[in-house]
């Protein structure tokens, strides 16, 4: 294997780097990369929240009418924009939305339930904006994005010895086996966490960044900054109040027979200035979709060019899809639930390694555990309390302040670990049983029980840890 | 295609793994090994295309290595767990420290980088042409390659009055140039 020569100044200064940086952000970026690694699965979560809503891969464009009629009787205003999320293989679902408003699609086309606001929104907005205001939210997440890169390079220059002990693992001495731990699962995946931070932090920071480039290129006009990256609105020159859906969708499958739409966006609605869009993935391409236009009477504007326009339009709507894991079936999202977590893993050894090589304990290794083990033990509670309507973030933040009271009152971390773990294991186990008794005479689609197999898993996987963490004491 | 890049990426991986359990260092084992793992790519973006092939590449190889790691464990004898004084000082000072390099760090950074990635930009435009979006994404994509590395340089130190001042110089006329 290769060596890095690295000077032994500069070995320390990285240390030193890193060092800071972690301890400054290291609960903050567990939070982000266990939330992320869970966000992963929240079409499965969606799907299993509300497991009775009826699934389809297949819709006609009479059925889309009928599903527009009736979103129109039922709201008592029109919206500048109306979308209909198509179902596809990852959710066989079809929704219309307006604004606030949103309602699930039947295969008769008139409107069934609501989506749920529950958990996994709870969970997602945790990962995307920490439950801040939108714009903060996104930037600092973007943030801690940047400082995971520099955490990144930090930590590849703290390491002269990583590619020398690639292959190492040494474990029965704690410290060993947290340091190897830490570096190998770090070294293998870099170039994973490389692109998950760069990603995260393009997404989060493109709203701060066309503030300033717009300020400093464009008159402080950060939507001609967006119009010149993504695109901007068509001129409309056929004006029709009726929208002829399946002229389009003809059309689209003329033009773009690969295509597969995602979903169709009617903007201004119900005004001379009425057009709409469809949303359509290309096979083997990660941008997050074509945009297709059309006239109202369904004849093509034009398209948007994400596929084939300039470069960075590509890449710049290329960064959802490989920040999400939306892409090439289900296994993809399998192999970032794994790296995800490995990441947080990362996240906790790193700290870890810090707490073991000091001479003492102070109350930091009780708030540590606290942490690592409390934020997903206050998750699968907040999960559980949602089944009974229960707020699910206050659930989560009551939780997670009871766990970080008990941990500094019972000032022994590894008993406190071993307490939060049982009661993790324990937690989900319980939320698989009460999700199965409470959709017992219900019906549901198979997703359901795949997503409580999954979580019983988990449980019993932390149950083995468990078990062996006794024995071996 | 698929079962075929993935099992060039395993030979790769255990030929790198092979040469790594040798003791003397095994220079042409090792570039074979790479040259195996890289040409796996090949077959990966056949199978899949480029963009899915590149990912599905990167995505292959940790999983591989971990198998083999976890195969290599070795147990060391535990050692006696050294008595621990409890402290109830919090490390105030180091974390206090720590927060505020970091806090300092990022605007000053964040600034003098977006200078630095606007002044690139438009010197690749001007050269080569670009469009206004690739100019953009450029400048974007700069500005987070050069923010983590300031960053560090910042962070390397206890304190850093070099890194400290050249980012404040920039940050400073960086504002002039672009808002003045």
């Amino acid at each position: 294997m290769a060596y890095l020569k690295l000077s032994a100044n500069t070995v320390k200064k990285s240390v030193s780097a890193h060092k800071s940086t972690a301890l400054a952000i290291a609960a903050l970026l567990y939070l982000t990369c266990l939330t992320g690694t869970l966000s992963v699965f929240f079409e499965e979560f969606e799907r299993w929240e509300q497991p009775n809503i009826e699934e389809y891969t297949d819709y006609t464009p009479a059925q889309i009418h009928t599903a527009i009629q009736s979103f129109q009787q039922r709201v008592n205003h029109t919206p500048k924009t109306l979308w209909i999320v198509l179902p596809t293989e990852a959710v066989p679902r079809m929704h219309i939305s307006g604004g606030d408003q949103e309602w699930f699609i039947n295969r008769d086309g008139h409107l069934s339930a609501a989506p749920l606001e529950a958990w996994t929104a709870m969970l997602t907005k945790l990962h995307v904006q920490l439950h801040l205001p939108q714009n903060i939210g996104l930037i600092l997440v973007g943030i801690l994005g940047v400082l995971l890169c520099s955490l990144i390079f930090s930590g590849l220059l703290s390491h002269p010895n990583i590619f020398k002990d690639a292959f190492r693992w040494r474990r029965g001495r704690q410290a060993l086996t947290q340091v190897d731990l830490h570096n190998r699962l770090s070294i293998w995946a870099l170039p994973f966490y490389l692109m998950i931070s760069f990603t995260g932090a393009f997404i989060g920071l493109m709203g701060l960044f066309s503030v300033i480039a717009g300020a400093a290129f464009y008159n402080n006009n950060g939507e001609a900054l967006l119009d010149d990256i993504y695109g901007s609105d068509p001129e409309v020159s056929e004006i029709s109040i009726n929208l002829n859906i399946n002229t389009a969708l003809q059309t689209l499958k003329s033009i773009a027979p690969e295509a597969t739409p995602i979903y169709l966006a009617i903007q201004n609605m119900g005004t001379d200035g009425q057009y709409f869009e469809i949303a359509a993935t290309l096979p083997q391409r990660l941008i997050y979709s074509e945009i297709y236009r059309f006239h109202a009477d369904g004849s093509l504007i034009n398209r948007q060019h994400f596929s084939d326009g300039a470069p960075g339009r590509q890449v710049a709507y290329s960064v959802y899809r490989l920040h999400f894991g939306h892409y090439a079936g289900q296994w993809v999202k399998v192999i970032y639930g794994l790296l995800g977590l490995a990441l947080s893993v990362i996240c906790a050894s790193g700290i870890n390694i810090w707490l073991a090589r000091r001479k003492y304990e102070s109350s930091l290794n009780d708030l540590w555990v606290a942490v690592v083990w409390g934020l997903p033990l206050a998750l699968a509670i907040a999960a559980l309390f949602s089944f009974y309507n229960w707020a699910p973030l206050w659930v989560f933040l009551s939780t997670e302040l009871v766990v970080v009271v008990f941990a500094l009152l019972m000032k022994q971390p590894l008993k406190t670990r071993w307490i939060l773990m049982t009661c993790l294991s324990a937690t989900l186990a319980i939320i698989v049983l009460t999700r199965e008794i409470l959709s017992f005479n219900e019906t549901v689609t198979p997703t359901f029980h795949q997503v409580n197999l999954s979580i019983l898993m988990v449980s019993l996987v932390l149950g083995m840890m468990l078990f062996q963490q006794r024995y071996r004491c | 295609m698929i079962a075929a890049a993935f099992i060039m990426q395993i030979i790769g991986i255990s030929l790198l793994y092979q040469s790594w359990r040798k003791s003397n260092r095994q220079p042409t084992a090792n570039a074979i090994a790479w040259f195996v793992i890289i040409a796996s790519l090949w077959p990966w973006q056949e199978a899949m295309g480029l963009e899915y092939g590149i990912s599905f590449w990167f995505m292959g190889l940790p999983p591989i290595a971990w198998v083999l790691i976890i195969s290599n464990h070795e147990f060391r004898k535990r050692e006696t767990p050294p008595r621990i004084h409890k402290q109830t000082r919090p490390d105030k000072k180091h974390l206090t420290h720590a927060v505020l390099k970091t806090i300092i760090a990022g605007p000053f950074a964040f600034m003098a980088c977006f200078l630095c990635s606007s002044m690139i930009s438009l010197a690749v435009k001007q050269s080569m042409g670009l469009v206004e979006a690739d100019q953009l994404i450029l400048n974007l994509s700069l500005l987070l390659l050069f923010w983590p590395i300031s960053i560090y340089w910042l962070t390397a130190k206890p304190i850093e009055w070099r890194s400290t001042f050249a980012l404040l110089t920039l940050t400073l006329s960086g504002s002039l140039w672009l808002y003045g």
